[in-house]
């Protein structure tokens, strides 16, 4: 078991180097130079080079790299081009509403789509399931900033319940969290609908409810069980694409998550903003996977013989 | 779902009355206090003035800010804003500054002449400062860029009231980097104690001083009590968003939750110059900018003058005006309206496609030719590629747009390899012809990398009338050049000219006082809430 | 909505798109064409549905009905492709790993891991900003490539694990006894098994696509103008959604119609390949 572990954590290790290194490779080739991005357009050719000098920008890719990787092994991420800020501080900024805004997002998901799916396989054929079918079936063909636009027009502008922009309270989270949770409601009520509909028909489903048990207990107790897994791994999945920042929902409500700095940065090809983001989010995924791994092993240990 | 569908239709058909929802108070002289709220499209990148020159910092540090020269409120004529007056010598080579008294930062310590020539070092020796490059021509600057020397030479104090500075030749235009917020007085001591943090930790000169910063959302500013005018400002705090689409700008503030809107998307500004209830609180003035494309005058086929000049009569200017919704001026040059030495006697190229295409055949495109053409991934950006593609299209022309952001438009068009054909802006630092001529076109400016002049156009007629200009003492004279200089411009074309945009701010009738100012956009010295007894607004 | 009404309008819908990007063009205006001096309002406004076109204008004055007709063809083309690339990589993969097993399934499916631990939307933001300034920029391959870079790995998970239980069939073990090649067995005995499957996932990753697409064209990132799909249509419509609602609605509700349409025909297939619902 430690033994295992020990790998995943290897592993993660591994995949978080992969993924900023790539990262870097692909940020080097926009050809866009980060000292006139940095300088602005009335910069002249002599504050340019002054600022490609001091920068080491001018040292080749491979010493780049190395700076930048000795620094972070040391914990330390540097400062933005543009803003002179520490990205450190930046993140730990964004952080915070980005995590917010990534839980809100999983427990309506939770919230709604579990009883949804719940309702589905109960009633399976009946007019539950279709309706709930034919929702979900809608919630995950809108592209999300027409829904996010709709809502935003219609709840926070026409009927005022809501504040129109930014962050701070429950009611400005409301929202943007549920642009954000529509996709996932209707993948989790058609994942619980699906598996609930098998456990309903196993044996196991049929001896429970042969022993008189009550349709809530057996369909709550037994038969959502074999969900769990599946939810699981979802949620782990779920948890580390929300972290790495809600890029259109965030531009839609101006929410000052992560996704806006990371495009903003990509745009002004801020390198060691994008590269500090990047390894922001890249462990927050790892983590996340590694978690719902960790918690699959604990909820089903057959599982544990495995790999 | 029956529910959700009626709750569309009620919101579909019953449009709100959204005529303005309070009024003026009706006082007649400006009243002190109150907030004023506002918001911006972008993020303030950081508060220190030697570094900061993106519009959305600037809308930061303006407030914040003076510096010895200012401008009048609504117009680009100079003022004494911390320097109560200063002389130019005879010759043009020394600037004597004579600071007010008493005065001093918004934690009430001093404000001395020396803090201005620190500032001026700091540019010079802060490697990420755009601005350090500008004072070349300060006696001395030269070697504290290149690390020679920690003082500059040229910038003395001989009391703290009084600042000298020296230059190695006239250059008129110096006086106008006073007016620059790099060059607001900055103390040593506390610029060292802040230390990396200085970006967050502005020590005001200007009408407002820092209240909180909460970064990317919302920048708070509260009133100077040092301010050297204490009339000034109206209002006590001053609120600003930060990242904040100009739409959702809009909607917030239709409900109230902003006072003022700036430049609203085309389809706000078309709805609200039609609202005769609105049409009193909307600002419009033109900023100095232009719009156009640029063509590398040394590949083909655009080093032929007249293949340029045919694409100035192809594109048809009155299809990017009403594309503006009428909201800019048509440009025959690079110089914006209302700055001195634009020759405004000089009419736009007329949109003439038989003679684009009697041009084209005279030099060799019968059946015109296909080229790329890079442009910014904004809506307005997009938007006038698609029009000018198709204008190009009538005269044989064939482009493909390509779509880049703007940090790599800024980069790839400063290289002698960069594409040679591409959307260009440019805006003003101050009103003065070198700042936009000599940046864009002086044959000086032309580099492998990163060249000012992006056409690569070199005209030694040009040149040595642009080089006169710039030590002309005699204002008559030195703009009768630049007149000249457009014409020059006007006949070679190194551009496809285009248009001076119009910005526009939209105000709630209880803001009084305020004008879109040609420099700082939003200046709000001068602004005030005309609001109830109780500091209420006064329903319509 | 039982199972086969869902496949029954799925299939409609498809047919009708693909007939309406194969005829549609014939029948309209020019897409492309702006009218700037009949196709804005004075203001230079966009002009409503009605009188001169039948879904209005948009903000160059183009005819909206003509773009909806024409993004059907740009964005099924630029989904398609971009499924297609998929498809081409998730089958070696899939293929490749299950096949061949061991330690070459290992070493293929870390990679998919690798691959999937990336933020999405992070390297599909990259990607096209790298794409697009490298001399792509006027044409629609960076978003086709970009898509396509980032939707195979779920089909070549699906592929693999298919083809590994097929990799033991009996009929599979008879073949190599008899001594076929590997590329034989692959593409006679193994290939024609896994089709309908992954026929139902590239239908359900051709739903992803167009939604991507439109992503990508809200960030800037999508294809180049004058195209018109309908990503873009939305995107520039996206200032007038109060203004001039129809230029959003249409494009919006392409985009659904067609996901729509896409999701209920990979249903379909997918409750004929995979009977147990096991594989999403």
């Amino acid at each position: 078991m430690i033994a295992l572990v020990a790998r995943r954590v290897g592993w993660t290790l591994l995949v978080i180097w992969f993924v900023i290194t790539a990262t870097f490779v692909m940020t080097a080739a926009i050809p866009a130079d980060p000292a006139k991005a940095l300088l602005g357009p009335h910069a002249d050719t002599a504050a340019v080079e002054r600022v490609r000098a001091h920068y080491c920008l001018d040292d080749g890719l491979v010493t780049q790299y190395g700076c930048w990787l000795s620094s972070v092994v040391r914990g330390d991420l540097g400062e933005s081009f543009r803003s002179k800020r520490p990205v450190i501080d930046i993140i730990a900024d964004r952080i915070g509403p980005t995590v917010q805004l990534a839980l809100a997002a999983i427990v309506l998901q939770l919230v709604i789509g579990v009883p949804l799916g719940i309702l589905a396989a109960v009633r399976r054929g009946r007019w539950p399931d279709r309706a709930a079918t034919a929702a979900t079936l809608l919630a995950q063909s809108a592209p999300q900033f027409f829904l996010g636009t709709l809502l935003l027009y219609l709840f926070a502008f026409r009927f005022g319940w809501f504040p129109i922009a930014g962050s701070g309270s429950l009611a400005h989270l409301v929202l943007p969290a549920f642009t954000l949770a529509a996709v996932g409601i209707a993948y989790y009520a058609r994942v619980v609908r699906s598996e609930l509909a098998e456990a309903l028909d196993a044996d196991y489903v049929r001896t429970a409810r042969a022993k008189g048990l009550p349709e809530r207990t057996v369909v709550l107790r037994h038969a959502l069980r074999n969900a769990l897994g599946p939810l699981v791994t979802l949620i782990g999945l779920d948890l580390g694409v929300l972290l790495g920042g809600a890029v259109v929902v965030e531009a839609i409500f101006a929410w000052p998550g992560l996704g806006r700095e990371v495009l903003q940065a990509v745009l002004e090809v801020d390198l060691p903003l994008i590269l500090g983001t990047v390894l922001v989010t890249a462990i927050a995924i790892a983590v996340a996977n590694l978690l719902s791994d960790l918690a699959l092993l604990w909820l089903d240990p057959r599982l544990r013989d495995r790999r | 779902m029956k529910r959700a569908l009626l709750i569309l239709a009620l919101a579909a058909c019953g449009m709100p009355d959204r005529d303005p929802k309070w009024r003026p108070a009706g006082a007649t002289t400006p009243r002190r206090g109150g907030t004023l709220t506002v918001a911006m499209k972008d993020q303030i990148r950081t508060l220190d003035p030697v570094i900061a020159y993106d519009e959305a910092s600037f809308y930061g540090l303006v407030p914040l800010f003076a510096t010895l020269v200012g401008y009048e409120p609504h117009g680009t004529g100079l003022v004494a804003d911390l320097a109560e007056r200063w002389e130019v010598e005879p010759d043009g080579l020394a600037y004597r500054f004579h600071l007010r008294d008493r005065l001093a930062y918004a934690d009430g310590s001093p404000i001395v002449a020396g803090d201005v020539k620190y500032a001026m070092e700091r540019a010079l020796t802060t490697p990420d400062s755009p601005f350090g490059p500008m004072l070349v021509d300060v006696v001395g600057a030269q070697a504290v860029i290149e690390g020679k020397a920690t003082d500059c030479a040229g910038i003395t104090t001989p009391s703290p009231r009084e600042l000298v500075i020296r230059l190695t030749k006239p250059a008129p235009a110096f006086i106008y980097l006073m007016t620059m917020k790099f060059t607001t007085p900055q103390r040593a001591a506390h610029v060292a104690a802040a230390g990396d943090a200085v970006r967050r930790a502005p020590l005001a000169s200007g009408p407002f001083q820092l209240e909180s910063w909460d970064e990317g959302t919302k920048l708070v500013l509260r009133r100077n009590p040092n301010y050297w005018d204490p009339a000034l400002p109206y209002v006590d705090e001053l609120v600003m968003y930060e990242n904040i689409p100009r739409d959702t700008q809009f909607l917030m503030f239709e409900r109230g939750e902003l006072d003022s809107a700036e430049r609203l998307a085309s389809p706000d500004y078309v709805w609200i110059t039609q609202q005769p209830a609105w049409r009193p609180y909307i600002h419009t003035g033109t900023l100095l900018q232009v719009f156009a494309s640029r063509m590398n005058t040394t590949v083909k086929p655009f080093d032929d003058r007249r293949v340029r000049q045919a694409l100035n009569y192809a594109l048809d200017k009155e299809h990017t005006r009403k594309l503006l919704n009428n909201a800019a001026v048509i440009s025959h040059g690079i110089l914006p309206p209302g700055l001195p030495g634009r020759d405004d006697a000089l009419p736009p190229y007329p949109h003439d496609v038989a003679k684009a295409k009697a041009l084209l055949a005279e030099a060799g495109y019968p059946d015109g030719f296909e080229v790329d053409y890079m442009t910014q991934n904004d809506e307005q950006g997009e938007k006038l590629a698609a029009s000018l593609q198709g204008d190009l299209a009538e005269v044989g022309v064939r482009v493909r747009i390509q779509l880049v952001s703007f940090a790599t438009l800024a980069t790839v068009m400063g290289q002698k390899t960069g594409p040679a054909f591409s959307l260009t802006s440019w805006v003003g630092d101050f009103p003065d012809a070198t700042n936009f001529l000599d940046a864009r076109f002086h044959s000086r400016n032309i580099a492998d990398e990163n060249a000012l002049n992006d056409t690569r156009y070199a005209n030694p007629e040009l040149d040595a009338l642009l080089d006169a200009a710039r030590a002309e003492l005699d204002p008559a004279k030195r703009l009768a050049m630049y007149r000249r200089a457009e014409r020059i411009l006007y006949d070679d074309a190194p551009w496809i000219f285009d248009y001076h945009p119009a910005t526009t701010e939209v105000t709630q009738p209880y803001v009084r006082g305020f004008e879109l100012h040609p420099i700082w956009v939003r200046d709000y010295t001068h602004t005030w809430l005309d609001l109830g007894e109780h500091g209420e607004r006064v329903p319509r | 909505m039982s199972r086969n009404w869902g496949a029954l309008a799925g299939g409609v819908l498809l047919v009708l798109l693909v007939g309406l990007a194969a005829v549609g063009p014939h029948l309209t205006r020019d897409p492309i064409a702006r009218d700037i001096e009949h196709g804005l309002s004075a203001m230079g406004a966009p002009l409503p549905p009605g009188d001169g076109a039948l879904l209005g204008t948009d903000q160059l004055g183009r005819d909206v009905w003509a773009r909806l007709v024409a993004g059907a063809g740009s964005s099924l083309a630029i989904a398609g492709l971009a499924t297609l690339l998929a498809l081409v990589i998730g089958l070696a993969v899939g293929l490749t790993a299950g096949y061949a097993g061991g330690r070459v399934d290992t070493i293929l499916m870390r990679f998919v891991d690798l691959v999937l631990s990336f933020p999405f939307l992070m390297v599909a933001i990259l990607l096209a900003a790298l794409l697009r300034e490298a001399d792509l920029a006027s044409s629609t391959l960076p978003v086709i490539v970009t898509l396509g870079a980032v939707s195979w790995t779920t089909l070549a998970r699906v592929v693999r694990a298919k083809a590994l239980t097929l990799a033991a069939a009996d009929h599979v073990t008879a073949a190599r006894a008899l001594g076929a090649t590997p590329a034989r067995i692959v593409l006679r005995h193994i290939l024609p098994n896994v089709a309908g499957l992954v026929a139902a996932v590239a239908l359900l990753a051709f739903a992803q696509n167009l939604l991507a697409e439109a992503a990508l064209s809200y960030l800037g990132l999508g294809p180049p103008p004058p195209e018109a799909s309908w990503g873009r249509m939305l995107y520039e419509g996206r200032p007038y959604y109060r203004t001039a609602p129809h230029l959003v609605i249409a494009p919006g509700l392409a985009i659904v119609l067609a996901v729509v349409a896409f999701h209920l025909a990979g249903e379909a297939l997918r409750a004929r390949f995979d009977p147990a619902e096991r594989l999403r």
